[in-house]
C-alpha cells in the first residue's frame, strides 16, 4: 500500500518533469502596448501617423524657450532679463559651448524629425492608398524636411545629409557642404510646390503658398552663400508669387495679426499648431512666459492671467525700443506692453496719512518710453520707469505672445499657434531680394506697403520712405520693427553677416564677447564623441 | 494500518491524563505524539560484524550497508551534532547492529525491506501516568534547566539522553526537565543548532546546563542556491547573517539589516522617508546602464524586484553569495551577487509562541541653520548692491518683507514641517512541529509616523509556512508572505521649498489662516499650504509564495518541484490641491496609477548525493527552470477637479483629463543548470557549475548563453601536518573560484525597433502620430561578468577567532550599455553590448570572542571591504564618453566638472576680468592655463564610490544584561549635493530665495568660499563647482542595552523568557558635510532621524 502510493507519486512527478522539459519555453517577444515600424505600411492610418509625427517635431523648436533662445538672444534687438539659465547664449560667454543643451536639442530634434520623414517617404512606395492623398502628404513632409534642414544649415553650417531612413547603427558622420544642403532643400520644396494644394484640407498643414514662401527665404539665404544673383532673383520671384497669389493679405491693423481670437487670419501663411485640448497640446506654446518683466513684484500688482506669468528671459535692447517712432508707428504699442493697472489692493503703497496712493484699476506702473522730469514723477502716485530706469527685472515687455486664455495664472502650456510664416515677413524678403538685385524701387515699394499698413491713422506719410533710404541696415531695422521677438533675428544677422557689427553696437551684455566665429553654432560635443571618425568642430569652439 | 490505530489509542489515553493542562501544552502534546513513530525492526537474515572506533555514524551505516545490502536513509538534520561512535558487534542481526550503532543517541530506526530509515527521536515529552507515580517513589529524581549560554534564554525541546541507556526526555517550554536517573549517570544533551555536550550528574539533584550555539560550527548548514551545504564543504564566497544578528536590529526594512554587517555589501537608503527602500550593491558596481541590484531569492524562489515587503523579523537567515562559484547557479541573474533569504520555519518540538515588539520615537538628527529674517534682509540688500541697484529698502523689498523687517519677523520654516516621529512594531510568532508537520505563523504590524509632516507608513504582514512529510519519501511544503502597506510620501520638494522660503514672512495671516504665497512670488509658496493640500499615497499588496514537493526515488536521489508565484498590486494616488507648490494656485490635480505584476518561477530540481568508500563524496544538482514576468500598468491624470475632497477617487468628474495610459510588458527566462560538488577525503573540494540561460529580452540567435564556473577548496587543517597546531588553528580552508555570470536586466523589447506616440493638432483636429523611437538591435546579447575569487576561512583558538578573507577581481564585458549614437541618424542612443569594466576588492570578516567568563562575555564582529572599479574599454576606438561621464581607467561613476578655485578677490579684479568675471564671483581652475574657461578645463573631481567601508559591532554580556554598540563607516567617496540643493541651489535667485547661514562674500567681508549674492543671476556662474563634498562619515548606527528578566521572575508570570531593551539608532554621524546627512545628499532628500527604541521580546 505504502510502496504503491510512492510509486504513484513518483511516476506522477516524473511525468511532470518530462512535460516541463519537453515544453521548452518560447522566448520570442511580442509587443502589445507598442507599435513597430511596419505600422507605416499598414495603410492610411499608419501613413498619416508618420506624417503627423513629422509635424509634431516642429513643436520642439517653435513655441519653446530653446527655440527663442537661439534666435532672439545675442542679437542687436534682444538681450537678457533677470532670470533663466541660457544667458550665456546672449552673452556669448563660456557657457555657449559645444555642451550647450540648446544646440544639442535642436540638432537631435530636427534630425529625429528628418528620420521620421525619411521613413515616411521610404515606406510610401510600398503603400497602396489614394495616390493624390499620398502625393499631398509627401509634399507636406518634404516641406517639413526642407524647413528642418534649413534651420540646421543656418545654425551649424555644413551638416550631415540623410534623405533615407536609418535602419542600422552608423557612426560615420560626414558634413555635407552648405550649398549641397541648400540644393536638397530646394529639391524638396520644389516637389512640395508642385503637389501641395493652395489651401489645405486642415488648417496648419503645409500649402503651396507655404512652400513658395519658404523657397523665397531659402533662395535669399542661399544667395548670400552662393553670391549668385540668380538665387536672389528666385527669392524675389517666389516671394512675389506669394504676395500676388491672392491667397494671403496684410491685415489692416498690425495688432490684429496677433489677435488670439483670430489666429487663422489671412496674413498667416503657416503656423505651428497649439490648442486648448490638453491631450494633444504637449507642453503647449510657452512663449507667453519669456518676454514678460517682473511686474508682479511691483507695488499694487500681483500676477494675473491677463498680464501673464513673468519669466523675465528676454529684454528688448535700447536699440530695439528706439527703432520705433511710437507716435506714427503702431507697431511699438502693438508689440510692447508699457502700462500695468493695479490689481492688488494689499500692496498699494500708502501715503503719510495711511491712505492708499491709488486704487485697484488705476495705473500702477507706466513706462513712457522717454525720460521724465522729477516734477512729473513727484506728481504721480504710480511707479514710472523711464528708459534710464529699466533694469533686468523691469522693462517694456513684448506682448505678441501673451496668452490670457490659459486656464490658470501659472499655467505654462499656452494654446496660441506659433506663426512661422506670415505675409508681412514675405514683403521683407521680397524687399531684401530686390535690394540685393539693386532693384531699389521694388524694394522701396514692398517696404512702404508694410510701413503704411503699420502707420497710426493719419501718420501714413511719415511712415513712407524713399528708395534713397533703402540700405541693408534699413532693411534689417525694418525687420527688427516688424518682426520683433518672432524668432528670426539671429538668422537675419548671420545671413547678412551683420551679427558681430550689430551686437557690438547694440547689445551691451554680448558686446564684450562677440566674435566672428559665433555666426555658426557649435556642433554638439555628443555628436563629435559618438562619431567614429573625427567630426570637425566649427571653428572657434 | 496498525500504526494508525495504535496512535489513536495513545492519543486518547494522553488526553485523559493531561486534560487539565492548558491549551497550548495540549496542542504540543498532540503534535509531538503524532510524530512519535513506532520503531519496528524486522529480523533480517544477514549477520553483521563491526569493529569501529570513533567514526561518524555515516561510516557505520555504510559498513552495514556493504555487509547487508540494505540502504540507509535519514533526514538531512538527523545526524547533526552527533559525536562519533564506537561499535563492536560480531555476527549479530541487523536490528542488533543498528541498536548498537545508535546506542545512547537520540535516534530511532525503522526497517522496510532493504531500506533502513534513521530518524531523530524525541522521547515522550510528558511522563506517562506510570512514570509520574514512579518518580514520586524514586528518590533519585534529577531536575534541571537548559539555557542558551549567551542569551540565557530557556531552550525548549532539548533532548536529554542518559548515556548508555535508551531513556531520556526533552525540556518543556520553560527549558526545564525532570528525569529519574542513577546518581552516576551521564547526560547527553543535544539540540539542533547547538553543540552536543555530555554532563555527568555526580549525585546532584538539579543541574543547570548551558548550551553553546554551534553557529560557528563547521557542520552548520548553509543555504546555497537550490540546496544546502555544510559550512565545511563550501567552496564559494558566502557571507551569512543569522536570525540573532537580524533580530538584534529592530529595523523596518529587510535590506537594512545587511547595512554595515556583511563584508562586500554596501547598503544605502533610497531615502529616509518612512517605508522607503534600500539599494544594495554586492562587490561594487559593474554595469553602467543595466541594473546593479543583486538577485533576491526567498525560500528558494528568485524574486523580481526588491525585498521591501519582507518583514525582517520573519527572516531566519540571510546568505550573500558573492563570488562566481556561488552565484553561477543563478547564472543569468547572478552577476550582481545573490541574496538568499530564508524565512523562519517551524521546528520540530513544542509549540513556541513569541512576541516581539517595540515603540520608538524619532527626531531629526541634524538641522541646517538658515539665514534669519534680519540676515536675509542683509543678504537681499547685498544682492542688489552687487549690481548697483540698491537704492533703499522700499525699492528693494516687497511690502510683506518690509512689514517683516519692521516687526522683526524671522520664521524657521524647517522646524514648521518637522515633527517628532513615531514607530510601532508588533509581531507574534507561533511555530512548532513534529516529524510529519512543521508550521510557522507570524502576523505583524508596523506603523511609522515620519519626522516630516505628511509622511507615514503602515504595513500589515502575515508570514506562514507549513511542511508536510507525507511519508518517508515524499515531502510537500508551502511558505507565503502576504503584506499590505500604505505609504504616504508627502511632497518630494518639501525640503527645498522650505529651505528657500523667505524668513521675513509668517505662514499665517492675522486670523491664523495659512497664506499661500506670503511674498507674492510663485517660487516661494508656503510649505505648510503644500503639506495641507498634497497627497501622494502608495497602497501595495504583495503575495509571495513558495510551494514545493520533494520525492526521494532511491536514497540520495531526490526530485523537487518548486513553484514560486509573486503577485504585486500597486496603487499610487496623487492629489495636489490648488494651494500647493505643484499647482501654484491653479486648479486641483489628481492622478490614479495602478500596476499589477505576476511573476513566477518554476523549478525542477534533481539532486543526487552519494559517498563512495568514505573517500569520494558527490553531490549533483540538475535544474530546469522557467521564469516569467508579466506587468500591467495604467494611469490617469486630470485637473480642474470640481471638489477637492474626492482626492483621486472621482477622476471622471474632472474638468480636464490630462492623460490616460496603459501598458503591458512581459519577459521570460529559461534555464538548464548542472552543479557537481565533489569532496575527496573531506579535504579536497571541487565545485563545477554550468548553466545555460535563455532570455526573451535579447536578440534572436543571442538569447542563450552558457555560464560555467569552477571552484576548488582545500581544508588545510585536515592535513596530518596540521595536527600539531590544531589547538591554535582548528580550521583553515583555502578557496579559489572562477566563473562567469550574466546580466540581462534591461527593459524588454529593445531588440525590436519601436515607434513612440506624438501629439499634434490641425486647427482643432487631433493628430496623433508615431515616430521611430528606438533603433532595433538585432545583436543584443548577454552582459557577462568573469569573476576570480581567492578566499581563506580560518578558525583559531577554539573558535575564539574566526576570519574570512576574500580577494576578488571581476571583469564585466559585453556591457549592456546605452550607447550614444551620432544623432544625425535620428536616434540618440541604442542599448548595445559594448565595453568592459573591472572590480577589484577585498572583503574581510572577523569575529572574535575577546573575553568569556561565567558571567561576562565580550565579542567583536568586524568587517571591512574595499572595492575599486574602473572602465577598461568603451567603444571600438578607445575614446572616452565625455557626454556620459565615462572615462577609460576611471571609475564607472565620476564627477566631471570644473574645479572650484575660490572666489575672485578685490585685488584680483584685473585677472578676473580676463575671464569676464568680477570680484566676488566663483573662480574655477583654468586647468590648461589658456586664459579661458571652456570644456577643456573640466576634470574628474572624484567618484561616489567609497574607497572602503566597514562596520564594527561590540557585544557585551554581563549576567542578565547585554550591551551592543554598532558603528559603520564609509570613507573616501565624493558626494554631489543635488537633492535637497542646500549647496547646489545656494545663491540661486539670490535675494529671492533664502540660503543656509554661510558667510557669503561682500566687498567689506570677503572670503574664499562663498560667492557674492547677485540679484541678476538665476545661478552664479560655475555654481556647480560648489556642489562636491567629501562624503566620508562614521555613524554610530546603533547602541542597544538589553535586560533579560531573571528566570525566577519569568517563571512566576508564566512565560519562558523575556528581554527588554532600549536602543538608539543612528545616534550620531561624524562627517564634514553640513547638509542633513551625507547619505541623503544625493537622491534621498529627507533628513535622517535619530531613533530611540523601547522593545520587548517574550517567549511563552
Amino acid at each position: 500500500m505504502k510502496m504503491s502510493l510512492n510509486i504513484y507519486i513518483g511516476s506522477c512527478l516524473s511525468a511532470i518533469v518530462i512535460l516541463c522539459v519537453a515544453s521548452c519555453k518560447n522566448l520570442d517577444e511580442n509587443i502589445v502596448s507598442g507599435i513597430t515600424e511596419s505600422y507605416y505600411t499598414t495603410g492610411d492610418e499608419g501613413f498619416e501617423s508618420g506624417v503627423n509625427a513629422a509635424y509634431a517635431e516642429a513643436r520642439n523648436f517653435y513655441g519653446t524657450e530653446s527655440g527663442l533662445s537661439v534666435t532672439v538672444f545675442g542679437t542687436d534687438t534682444w538681450t537678457e532679463g533677470s532670470d533663466g539659465g541660457y544667458k550665456n547664449t546672449n552673452e556669448y560667454s563660456a557657457g555657449l559651448n559645444a555642451q550647450n543643451s540648446l544646440f544639442k536639442s535642436a540638432w537631435q530634434n530636427f534630425y529625429r524629425g528628418i528620420n521620421t520623414i525619411n521613413a515616411v517617404v521610404d515606406h510610401a512606395d510600398k503603400l497602396k492608398i489614394d495616390e493624390n492623398l499620398k502625393r499631398t502628404r509627401l509634399g507636406e513632409v518634404r516641406f517639413l524636411r526642407a524647413l528642418y534642414y534649413f534651420n540646421l544649415v543656418r545654425m551649424f553650417g555644413a551638416i550631415p545629409l540623410h534623405i533615407h531612413e536609418t535602419s542600422e547603427i552608423t557612426t560615420d558622420v560626414t558634413r555635407t557642404p552648405v550649398l549641397d544642403i541648400y540644393n536638397q532643400i530646394v529639391t524638396d520644396l520644389k516637389y512640395a510646390d508642385s503637389v501641395l494644394p493652395v489651401t489645405a484640407s486642415d488648417w496648419g498643414r503645409a500649402t503651396k503658398g507655404a512652400a513658395e514662401d519658404l523657397l523665397s527665404k531659402v533662395y535669399l539665404a542661399k544667395g548670400y552663400v552662393s553670391k549668385d544673383a540668380d538665387d536672389f532673383q528666385k527669392a524675389a520671384d517666389y516671394s512675389e508669387e506669394v504676395i500676388n497669389s491672392g491667397t494671403y493679405r496684410l491685415l489692416d491693423n498690425f495688432a490684429d495679426v496677433f489677435d488670439q481670437e483670430n489666429q487663422e487670419n489671412k496674413e498667416v501663411i503657416w503656423s505651428i499648431q497649439y490648442t486648448k485640448n490638453v491631450l494633444v497640446n504637449g507642453n503647449g506654446n510657452t512663449d507667453h512666459l519669456y518676454f514678460l518683466m517682473k511686474y508682479d513684484q511691483l507695488a499694487g500688482m500681483m500676477r494675473s492671467i491677463e498680464y501673464g506669468r513673468p519669466y523675465s528671459r528676454f529684454k528688448p535692447t535700447a536699440f530695439l525700443l528706439n527703432l520705433y517712432a511710437p507716435e506714427s508707428d503702431s507697431r511699438y504699442n502693438a508689440s510692447f506692453q508699457t502700462v500695468w493697472f493695479s490689481n492688488n489692493a494689499s500692496t498699494i503703497p500708502k501715503d503719510a496719512s495711511g491712505k492708499p496712493k491709488f486704487s485697484v484699476g488705476d495705473t500702477a506702473v507706466w513706462m513712457p518710453g522717454y525720460e521724465i522730469s522729477d516734477a512729473f514723477r513727484a506728481s504721480k502716485s504710480y511707479r514710472i520707469f523711464a528708459p534710464s530706469d529699466y533694469t533686468y527685472q523691469f522693462y517694456p515687455s513684448l506682448s505678441k505672445y501673451q496668452d490670457p486664455e490659459r486656464p490658470t495664472v501659472n499655467e505654462t502650456a499656452g494654446s496660441r499657434d506659433f506663426i512661422v510664416q506670415r505675409l508681412g515677413a514675405t514683403y521683407l524678403v521680397a524687399a531684401e531680394a530686390e535690394f540685393q538685385l539693386d532693384h531699389l524701387d521694388n524694394a522701396t515699394k514692398y517696404i512702404n506697403i508694410l510701413r503704411v499698413r503699420a502707420a497710426n491713422p493719419g501718420h501714413e506719410n511719415e511712415m513712407e520712405v524713399s528708395s534713397s533710404d533703402i540700405t541693408l541696415d534699413f532693411i534689417l531695422d525694418e525687420r527688427g520693427r516688424e518682426l520683433a521677438g518672432e524668432g528670426k533675428r539671429w538668422f537675419d544677422l548671420t545671413r547678412t553677416d551683420q551679427l558681430v557689427t550689430r551686437v557690438k553696437l547694440h547689445n551691451p551684455e554680448a558686446a564684450p564677447n562677440i566674435e566672428a566665429h559665433f555666426s555658426l553654432r557649435p556642433i554638439p560635443t555628443s555628436e563629435i564623441d559618438a562619431a567614429s571618425d573625427s567630426l570637425e568642430q566649427n571653428p572657434g569652439y | 494500518m496498525t500504526n494508525i490505530t495504535s496512535r489513536k489509542r495513545l492519543f486518547s489515553r494522553k488526553r485523559r491524563v493531561w486534560h487539565q493542562t492548558w491549551m497550548v501544552m495540549r496542542l504540543a502534546t498532540f503534535l509531538i505524539f503524532i510524530s512519535t513513530l513506532t520503531i519496528s525492526a524486522r529480523s533480517y537474515s544477514q549477520k553483521v560484524s563491526l569493529t569501529l572506533n570513533d567514526v561518524p555514524l555515516e561510516k557505520v551505516f555504510s559498513q552495514i550497508r556493504q555487509q547487508t545490502g540494505c540502504s540507509f536513509l535519514w533526514d538531512e538534520d538527523a545526524l547533526y551534532g552527533l559525536a562519533p561512535v564506537n561499535v563492536s558487534v560480531h555476527k549479530v542481526d541487523l536490528s542488533d547492529a543498528l541498536k548498537a550503532s545508535i546506542k545512547g543517541l537520540p535516534l530511532g530506526y525503522e526497517v522496510h525491506g532493504k531500506m533502513v530509515f534513521i530518524k531523530r527521536v524525541f522521547s515522550q515529552t510528558m511522563p506517562s501516568q506510570e512514570n509520574l507515580e514512579q518518580s514520586l517513589a524514586l528518590p533519585n529524581e534529577l531536575r534541571g534547566t537548559i539555557t542558551d549560554s549567551i542569551t540565557g534564554e530557556a531552550l525548549a525541546g532539548v533532548t536529554i539522553q542518559v548515556k548508555g541507556e535508551m531513556s531520556g526526555t526533552t525540556t518543556d517550554s520553560k527549558g526545564s526537565f525532570k528525569l529519574d536517573i542513577s546518581p552516576n549517570a551521564v547526560l547527553i544533551v543535544s539540540y539542533l543548532g547547538y553543540k552536543t555536550i555530555e554532563v555527568p550528574v555526580n549525585h546532584r539533584a538539579s543541574v543547570h546546563i548551558k548550551l553553546s550555539s554551534s553557529a560557528t560550527g563547521l557542520n552548520q548548514l548553509v543555504v546555497v542556491g537550490y540546496g544546502t551545504q555544510q559550512q565545511k564543504d563550501i567552496t564559494g564566497s558566502i557571507a551569512s547573517l543569522n536570525a540573532d544578528q537580524i533580530s538584534k536590529q529592530p529595523v523596518t526594512n529587510a535590506a537594512e539589516v545587511l547595512q554595515g554587517q556583511v563584508p562586500g555589501v554596501q547598503v544605502v537608503p533610497d531615502s529616509y522617508k518612512p517605508g522607503a527602500g534600500m539599494s544594495i550593491r554586492v562587490r561594487g558596481t559593474r554595469s553602467i546602464t543595466a541594473s546593479n541590484e543583486p538577485l533576491y531569492v526567498i525560500d528558494g524562489v528568485p524574486l523580481n524586484g526588491d525585498i521591501d515587503d519582507i518583514n525582517p523579523n520573519d527572516i531566519a537567515s540571510i546568505q550573500v553569495l558573492r563570488d562566481a562559484s556561488a552565484t553561477a547557479i543563478y547564472g543569468s541573474r547572478g552577476a550582481n551577487g545573490v541574496i538568499l533569504i530564508n524565512t523562519k520555519q517551524g521546528q520540530v518540538g513544542k509549540i513556541q509562541v513569541s512576541y516581539n515588539g517595540y515603540v520608538s520615537s524619532q527626531k531629526q538628527l541634524r538641522k541646517v541653520k538658515m539665514l534669519s529674517g534680519r540676515q536675509f534682509a542683509d543678504y537681499k540688500r547685498e544682492a542688489y548692491k552687487a549690481v548697483g541697484q540698491y537704492v533703499d529698502d522700499e525699492h528693494t523689498f516687497v511690502p510683506a518683507e518690509l512689514a517683516g523687517i519692521t516687526n522683526g519677523t524671522s520664521t524657521d520654516w524647517n522646524s514648521l514641517i518637522m515633527r517628532t516621529g513615531l514607530q510601532e512594531s508588533h509581531q507574534l510568532q507561533l511555530s512548532g512541529g513534529t516529524d510529519h508537520i512543521r508550521f510557522m505563523l507570524s502576523p505583524s504590524y508596523l506603523y511609522q509616523k515620519g519626522i516630516t509632516k505628511g509622511q507615514d507608513f503602515k504595513r500589515y504582514s502575515l508570514t506562514s509556512s507549513i511542511t508536510v512529510r507525507v511519508n518517508d519519501k515524499f515531502k510537500v511544503g508551502l511558505s507565503s508572505i502576504i503584506t499590505n502597506s500604505v505609504q504616504n510620501l508627502g511632497y518630494d520638494g518639501i525640503y527645498y521649498t522650505t529651505a528657500i522660503e523667505n524668513p521675513l514672512v509668517s505662514p499665517y495671516d492675522s486670523l491664523g489662516a495659512l497664506v499661500f504665497s506670503p511674498v507674492n512670488d510663485d517660487q516661494l509658496t508656503n510649505p505648510l499650504s503644500t503639506l495641507a493640500n498634497y497627497i501622494d499615497e502608495n497602497r501595495r499588496t504583495r503575495i509571495f509564495g513558495s510551494i514545493y514537493a520533494e520525492y526521494e526515488f532511491i536514497p540520495g536521489l531526490t526530485y523537487r518541484i518548486n513553484f514560486g508565484p509573486d503577485l504585486t498590486f500597486n496603487r499610487n494616488g496623487v492629489f495636489q490641491g490648488a494651494e500647493t507648490h505643484s499647482r501654484l494656485g491653479g486648479s486641483s490635480y489628481a492622478e490614479y496609477n495602478t500596476s499589477q505584476q505576476f511573476h513566477y518561477t518554476f523549478d525542477n530540481i534533481v539532486t543526487y548525493k552519494k559517498k563512495f568508500k568514505d573517500i569520494h563524496a558527490i553531490d549533483l544538482t540538475l535544474l530546469y527552470s522557467v521564469e516569467n514576468d508579466r506587468s500591467e500598468a495604467s494611469s490617469e491624470a486630470a485637473d480642474q477637479l470640481p471638489y477637492d475632497y474626492q482626492l483621486f477617487y472621482n477622476l471622471g468628474s474632472a474638468g480636464e483629463i490630462l492623460n490616460i495610459a496603459s501598458n503591458l510588458s512581459e519577459w521570460g527566462l529559461q534555464s538548464y543548470m548542472g552543479r557537481l560538488n565533489y569532496s575527496l577525503k573531506d579535504k579536497y573540494l571541487l565545485t563545477l557549475t554550468g548553466r545555460e540561460d535563455g532570455s526573451s529580452r535579447l536578440a534572436a540567435g543571442h538569447k542563450y548563453e552558457f555560464f560555467p564556473s569552477a571552484a576548488i577548496g582545500w581544508i588545510v587543517s585536515s592535513e596530518s601536518f596540521m595536527k600539531s597546531i590544531e589547538p591554535v588553528v582548528s580550521n583553515l580552508k583555502l578557496r579559489v573560484s572562477y566563473g562567469t555570470t550574466g546580466n540581462t536586466a534591461i527593459s524588454p523589447y529593445q531588440t525590436q525597433g519601436s515607434l513612440s506616440r506624438t501629439e499634434y493638432v490641425f486647427g482643432e483636429t487631433t493628430a496623433y502620430g508615431y515616430r521611430p523611437n528606438t533603433l532595433p538591435n538585432s545583436e543584443l546579447q548577454w552582459e557577462k561578468t568573469h569573476q576570480l575569487d581567492l578566499g581563506l576561512d580560518l578558525t583559531m583558538f577554539n573558535n575564539r577567532i574566526t576570519a574570512n578573507l576574500d580577494f576578488y577581481r571581476s571583469n564585466t564585458d559585453h556591457l549592456l550599455l546605452n550607447r550614444l549614437l551620432p544623432s544625425d541618424i535620428g536616434y540618440t542612443n541604442i542599448t548595445a553590448n559594448i565595453g568592459k569594466t573591472r572590480n577589484v576588492g577585498f572583503d574581510i570578516g572577523l569575529n572574535t570572542v575577546n573575553i568569556e567568563t561565567n558571567d561576562f562575555k565580550w565579542t567583536t564582529s568586524l568587517n571591512f571591504s574595499t572595492n575599486k572599479n574602473k572602465i577598461l574599454r568603451l567603444y571600438g576606438n578607445g575614446q572616452n564618453d565625455v557626454a556620459n561621464g565615462w572615462f577609460i581607467g576611471s571609475p564607472i561613476d565620476v564627477y566631471y566638472n570644473y574645479q572650484f578655485g575660490g572666489i575672485w578677490q578685490t585685488n584680483q579684479k584685473d585677472e578676473a576680468s580676463t575671464y569676464s568675471e568680477q570680484p566676488g564671483m566663483i573662480k574655477v581652475v583654468d586647468q590648461n592655463n589658456d586664459g579661458k574657461i571652456n570644456d577643456a578645463d573640466r576634470v574628474i573631481l572624484g567618484s561616489p564610490f567609497p574607497k572602503w567601508t566597514g562596520g564594527i559591532t561590540n557585544d557585551f554580556f554581563y549576567k542578565n544584561f547585554d550591551l551592543s554598540v554598532f558603528l559603520t563607516t564609509t570613507q573616501g567617496n565624493m558626494i554631489k549635493d543635488d537633492a535637497f540643493g542646500l549647496v547646489t541651489k545656494l545663491f540661486t535667485n539670490a535675494g529671492r530665495f533664502n540660503i543656509m547661514d554661510v558667510p557669503y562674500w561682500t566687498p567689506t567681508n570677503p572670503n574664499n568660499k562663498w560667492p557674492r549674492p547677485n540679484i541678476n543671476q538665476t545661478e552664479p556662474l560655475y555654481s556647480a563647482a560648489l556642489q562636491y563634498y567629501d562624503g566620508s562619515f562614521v555613524r554610530i548606527r546603533n547602541v542597544t542595552l538589553g535586560y533579560k528578566l531573571p528566570q525566577t521572575v519569568v517563571n512566576r508570570i508564566g512565560i519562558s523568557s523575556a528581554r527588554i531593551y532600549v536602543q538608539c539608532q543612528n545616534a550620531y554621524v561624524f562627517t564634514s558635510y553640513y547638509g542633513y546627512d551625507p547619505e541623503s545628499a544625493t537622491g534621498a532628500a529627507a533628513p535622517s532621524p535619530r531613533t530611540l527604541v523601547l522593545g520587548l521580546n517574550v517567549n511563552f
